[in-house]
């Protein structure tokens, strides 16, 4: 190294091994008292809730007690019920997702790489993404029955949509200046592919996957609502049906539960494909 | 002022001949390049210098085979260029580092695209990081590195190749006034050991004067070949000899030379050679 240079002029990173630990310990400080905040957000909100139901202002039928839809609940989980219907509905949730994901990433590629794909298929998507899913839930119960698989499949389109329109324009958008240093070193366009346009497009991807899961999870409770034997729409149904409001805030609950759950592993997901976005 | 074409028997390793690149610019076609003959002979470092717009980087990628001459042809290691191939590397301004692969990763993507076993391309690649003293970073990511080691990163990813001719398309213009002069230095200790056949983009005067055997200038709009200068300083070279009077006298010939057709009457510099940066 030439003496006298500061080490930024010898194009050494200032601090890179520091820098990460720096930043943990800040987030940290400033964590603890948002921390506390939420907190008493939470236990503040329920209390209120619980308070207001004791109170008597309104009849137990509008706004049951907290108290007594956590019993409810717990009621649910210990008999083994709540897990039989979540596992009929956490199957057909699968299912379809597994469905929108593969089918909505391999055309989703196809219609970003190669403008006579989009061509042919453009109108196709643009109308059933514009079209609310809810409405071919009626078609598709009489299709394919009111067992799992017309749930299966209101979730395969309520998902493959955002899915696939994001697949595609992060495969469009790939860099150009990345695709002429890939044909300057003869990169042969199976691995252009692999190595850059994929990669490239993996945050959209997941982008279109968390938007995906938001709405599978609408098109399953709606899905299960309209016609079925099982799962958590038709609990839910079946509550509303018989005036038993503690069994509907128990069972929202539950979706609340599995709706946070699945974005946080959504954005887990993006994070951990992410890292060399980090800073 | 040695200013003659010197006497060389080396091979011409590249011939740009009576070349002539057009490209469309919203709609206008655009004369980048015209009647444009040059030559660069095996192991020479040729630096080409011209104001923005003089077509030197559109020449670069025509060398590289990224675009087509409208007429002319060029040839490298005697044959005709119509694409890239893998006699040729190309060290691009901005980087085009992939950001999802680390220093290693990158450095190794020419190689898995020549079908290199992975075992041997990172044995090669791993080489390379050695020798651009990015060691300790092998397994960092582009974005947790300095604009310099960047650059070294994008060179490191051209020698992998062992290319037969080098392309650098203004590789520092983007690095601060330090940084660039010790990148010059770093580049030149690398190329001393192959001295391979390199062909340096710059609007640097004093970039062009330090690391090449042979300066081009350009005119430009359309670029043509104006006038060359041999540099003859001896190697290896430091960053002192940028303040000796023969430096300065070969930096005040070519400002002249590109004053003398730029618009600028008064023969001055446009605009100040920085070579007062702290050197060791």
């Amino acid at each position: 190294m030439t003496a006298g240079l500061p080490a930024e002029a010898a194009g050494l990173p200032v601090g890179l091994a520091g820098t990460p630990s720096n930043v943990t310990v800040l987030a940290r400080r400033r964590g603890a008292p948002r921390f506390t905040l939420q907190l008493i957000s939470v236990v503040g909100g329920l209390s209120a809730w619980q308070l207001f139901a004791m109170s008597g202002i309104v009849p137990p039928l509008f706004l049951p007690k907290l108290s007594d839809v956590l019993v409810d609940l717990w009621n649910l989980v210990s008999t083994g019920k709540l897990n039989q219907h979540l596992l009929a509905s956490g199957i057909e949730f699968g299912g379809g997702m597994l469905a929108a994901l593969v089918v909505g990433i391999v055309v989703g590629i196809g219609m970003g790489a190669s403008s006579r794909i989009d061509k042919l298929l453009v109108w196709w998507v643009s109308a059933l993404d514009a079209t609310p899913r809810i409405a071919f839930a009626p078609l598709l119960i009489i299709w394919f029955g009111i067992g799992l698989e017309s749930k299966m499949v209101l979730v395969f389109i309520s998902g493959l949509f955002p899915i696939l329109l994001s697949t595609a324009s992060g495969v469009r958008t790939t860099s150009r200046e990345l695709l002429e240093m890939a044909e300057s070193f003869s990169i042969p366009r199976l691995m252009q592919f692999r190595a850059i346009i994929l990669p490239g497009a993996v945050p959209f991807i997941i982008t279109g996957v968390r938007l995906g899961i938001t709405r599978g999870l609408i098109g399953i409770v709606v899905g299960e609502m309209i016609a079925s034997t099982q799962g958590i729409g038709w609990m839910l149904s079946n509550a509303t049906d018989t005036f038993n409001m503690v069994r509907v805030f128990a069972l929202i609950i539950v979706l609340a539960f599995v709706g946070v759950s699945l974005t946080t592993f959504a954005r887990w997901l993006e994070r951990r494909f992410d890292t060399w976005r980090a800073v | 002022m040695p200013d003659d074409r010197a006497v060389d028997d080396r091979a011409q390793k590249v011939i740009v001949q009576d070349v002539v690149i057009r490209y469309e610019r919203a709609g206008f076609a655009v004369t980048a390049v015209e009647g444009l003959s040059l030559s660069v002979r095996d192991g020479e470092f040729v630096a080409v210098v011209g104001q923005s717009g003089c077509g030197k980087s559109t020449l670069l990628k025509a060398i590289d085979g990224l675009i087509p001459v409208a007429s002319g042809y060029i040839e490298v290691d005697g044959r005709r260029v119509t694409r890239p191939g893998p006699t040729k590397a190309m060290v691009f301004q901005d980087g085009r580092l992939l950001p999802w692969r680390t220093v290693l990763g990158n450095i190794m993507l020419p190689l898995e695209g020549r079908g290199v076993p992975k075992a041997e391309a990172h044995d090669r690649a791993m080489a390379l990081v050695e020798r651009v003293g990015l060691t300790r970073f092998a397994k960092a990511f582009p974005n947790q590195l300095s604009g310099g080691m960047q650059q070294r990163v994008n060179l490191a990813r051209a020698l992998v190749v062992n290319p037969q001719v080098l392309l650098l398309d203004e590789p520092f213009a983007a690095l601060d006034a330090q940084t660039r002069e010790y990148m010059q230095q770093e580049l030149l200790n690398i190329w001393e050991r192959d001295r391979v056949t390199a062909v340096f983009v710059t609007h640097q005067i004093d970039e062009a004067i330090f690391l090449a055997d042979r300066v081009l200038v350009l005119s430009s709009s359309p670029g043509r070949l104006r006038r060359e200068f041999v540099i003859d300083i001896p190697r290896p070279r430091q960053l002192a000899i940028k303040r000796t009077p023969q430096f300065h006298a070969y930096e005040d010939a070519i400002w002249s030379e590109i004053g003398a057709f730029g618009g600028d009457t008064s023969g001055a510099p446009v605009q100040p050679v920085v070579t007062s940066g702290a050197v060791a």
